[in-house]
């Protein structure tokens, strides 16, 4: 709370710094500008559609692209319209990148502020385990976690959580489908917060000794106030841009457990799993594979540059 | 040095126990009974399947048996496979997985290196630059997606190598390449940044300045810190390999490890899931602690204790 309001304080020029190093570049104005496409399209797309994503139509079942019928990007083996599987897939695959994203940059950040700021022992521990971590076998962690977990029950202490009625439709959505998204945000946020960690831990370890920390602590501030007011919005920079990195890699992931068929279940279809059913048909309607394909991957690749840009204009160097 | 190593194995052991019992606990407490899926069974013979598998014990004795058995690398039985233990099926996965990672490694090593070098040594050539924009491509393009995109040019319209399928040495071509195409990309990036900050040290200057050969200065000063870091990545690398290896046999219809893993974790499998979670967790440990120790006998920096 306390930071979001310190952050606000200085909006304008924060803004004006973070875009400044996409003026210098095209090919981070141009990524920019195409992200904010596809978010405009997943959003708002869907409602000029004259299909469901979950419409099928037999006879119309693998036609290629056309413009006559209406399937501009033609349809899959049911018969399901393609651009309205894209689009609906594409509100999945972002929803889940960026919940998750929120997730483990919470996680991130506390962790390494807190093992920054105190150091010494703290810092040698909590260190240690992020060195640890990061050569488990995590991704087969989430994989027994979807594989598993996917159980109504599972999310019984959530719905009692957040005072849901237990019949209610919001806890009955929770029940069905949303288990699975649950536990790939859950899963997802859990393992993707290792990189962040270090980074805000270097940044709180090269600020806390600047006279501005002193000037605070002089003033009374607590340890909390000084970490969370002080030394994390002067962070600010990196944070964002490795946060803005940590989208690709979560979205990523959701791919590849959503390929394995281990995500989230039909007729729902984020894109991983358009990829795996048009790998499937690829020989007779290589469409199927084509779009979902290089949508994703032309996503994935303006998040990176957009990413790498912020954290060049921090680090100052490729 | 023995110090180091000592104390970098004695680290290791409580990891691996704290991964094996972490994963033990995660596969015991999920939802649902290993026999009590899709088809009812009377309850005499759940009980008898539960008595011979040991399930109708507490815990604590359940938990006893397993790491019994793990520390004589005895994975037990398969809950779905009767007639295989979970030590061969993982065996029998090996056989298919260790060739392709391997493979994929050294080739994303062979090509990675030299690209990189090339790359921070003539950063003007057209051609490097085109090449290193490729790369970005490389780090961000899913394996999942390549691999198809693969077979649909190279197998369904060239014909030049089988789509799928295992047992010959032309079905580990498309596979290979998938895999590594990343890690050549990746590897890519690294050295050639490694190189390129290498190249800008005082040392290097010192060394042209009393003429020494260049071609000893790139091999003796700079490739030496760019290998290291490149070295410090293989531990998240091996890690990602293996998630690779999962996607990679399920394109290419390849009977490994990540096969049976997909298949065990749809199956709901238990024990084969947990021998498999186990194995990947040791070999990455033990992995890892080797790379580690390579990378103390390559930089005299390391010794006193923790890396950078």
């Amino acid at each position: 709370m306390d930071r979001a309001r310190s952050e606000g304080m200085g909006e304008k020029s924060s803004v004006r710094r973070i875009w400044a190093p996409f003026r210098a570049r095209l090919s981070a104005r141009l990524a920019a500008g195409f992200l904010s496409l596809v978010g405009i399209a997943v959003l708002i797309g869907p409602m000029w559609l004259a299909y469901g994503y979950d419409q099928t139509d037999l006879e119309l079942g693998l036609s290629p692209p056309s413009l006559m019928n209406g399937h501009y990007l033609g349809t899959d083996i049911l018969g399901r319209d393609l651009l309205a599987r894209l689009l609906y897939g594409g509100r999945l695959s972002l929803l889940v990148a960026l919940i998750a994203t929120v997730i483990s940059t919470g996680i991130g950040v506390t962790y390494g502020a807190i093992s920054g700021y105190f150091g010494g022992r703290v810092d040698e521990v909590m260190m240690r385990a992020v060195d640890v971590l990061f050569s488990l076998p995590y991704f087969f962690l989430v994989l027994v976690l979807m594989a598993l977990f996917a159980e109504p029950e599972v999310v019984d202490p959530m719905i009692r959580l957040l005072r849901l009625r237990p019949d209610g439709a919001m806890a009955e959505w929770l029940r069905g489908p949303g288990v699975r998204l649950v536990l790939l945000f859950a899963a997802l946020g859990a393992v993707s917060w290792l990189t962040l960690a270090r980074i805000v831990r270097g940044q709180i370890l090269a600020l806390k000794n600047e006279p501005f920390v002193e000037a605070a602590r002089a003033a009374g501030a607590g340890t909390w106030t000084i970490l969370f007011r002080h030394l994390l919005p002067n962070a600010s920079g990196p944070i964002i841009a490795y946060t803005v990195l940590t989208v690709p890699s979560v979205m990523l992931q959701e791919a590849f457990i959503s390929f394995l068929g281990l995500g989230l279940q039909a007729p729902q279809a984020s894109w991983g799993a358009l990829v795996h059913e048009g790998m499937q048909a690829m020989s007779v309607a290589p469409w199927l594979l084509v779009f979902p394909a290089g949508i994703m991957v032309l996503t994935l690749v303006c998040f990176y540059i957009v990413g790498e840009t912020l954290r060049e204009a921090h680090e100052g160097h490729p | 040095m023995g110090g180091y190593i000592l104390k970098r194995i004695l680290l290791a052991i409580p990891l691996l126990w704290l991964i094996l019992t972490l994963t033990f606990f995660l596969v015991r407490w999920a939802p649902g009974k290993p026999f009590r899926r899709e088809r009812a069974i009377p309850a005499e013979i759940e009980a008898h399947l539960d008595r011979h598998y040991g399930l109708d014990q507490p815990w604590y004795v359940q938990y006893a048996n397993y790491m019994r058995g793990l520390a004589r690398l005895d994975f037990g039985p398969s809950y779905r496979y009767p007639d295989a233990t979970v030590g061969e099926i993982v065996r029998q996965g090996l056989r298919a997985s260790v060739p392709i990672g391997v493979a994929a490694y050294a080739l994303a090593l062979g090509l990675g290196l030299p690209l990189g070098v090339l790359a921070a040594l003539r950063p003007q050539s057209a051609g490097v630059r085109a090449l290193m924009g490729l790369a970005v491509f490389g780090v961000v393009t899913p394996n999942f997606v390549l691999g198809p995109l693969l077979v649909l040019l190279f197998s369904l319209t060239l014909y030049w190598f089988p789509p799928a399928g295992w047992g010959e040495g032309r079905h580990l071509v498309l596979p290979v390449v998938t895999l590594s195409a990343a890690y050549v990309a990746y590897i890519a990036r690294l050295t050639q940044s490694g190189v390129q900050r290498a190249l800008a040290q005082d040392y290097v200057r010192t060394a042209h300045a009393k003429g020494v050969h260049p071609r000893a200065i790139l091999l003796r000063h700079v490739l030496r810190p760019a290998l290291l870091s490149v070295l410090s990545f293989t531990g998240p690398s091996l890690a990602f390999l293996l998630a690779g290896t999962v996607v990679i046999e399920k394109i290419f219809a390849i009977p490994g490890l990540g096969h049976f893993f997909v298949q065990a974790a749809l199956n709901r499998d238990y024990t084969l899931i947990l021998g498999i979670v186990s194995f990947t967790a040791i070999a990455l440990i033990v992995l890892n602690l080797l790379v580690d120790i390579a990378i103390a006998l390559l930089d005299p920096r390391v010794t006193l204790g923790r890396g950078g």
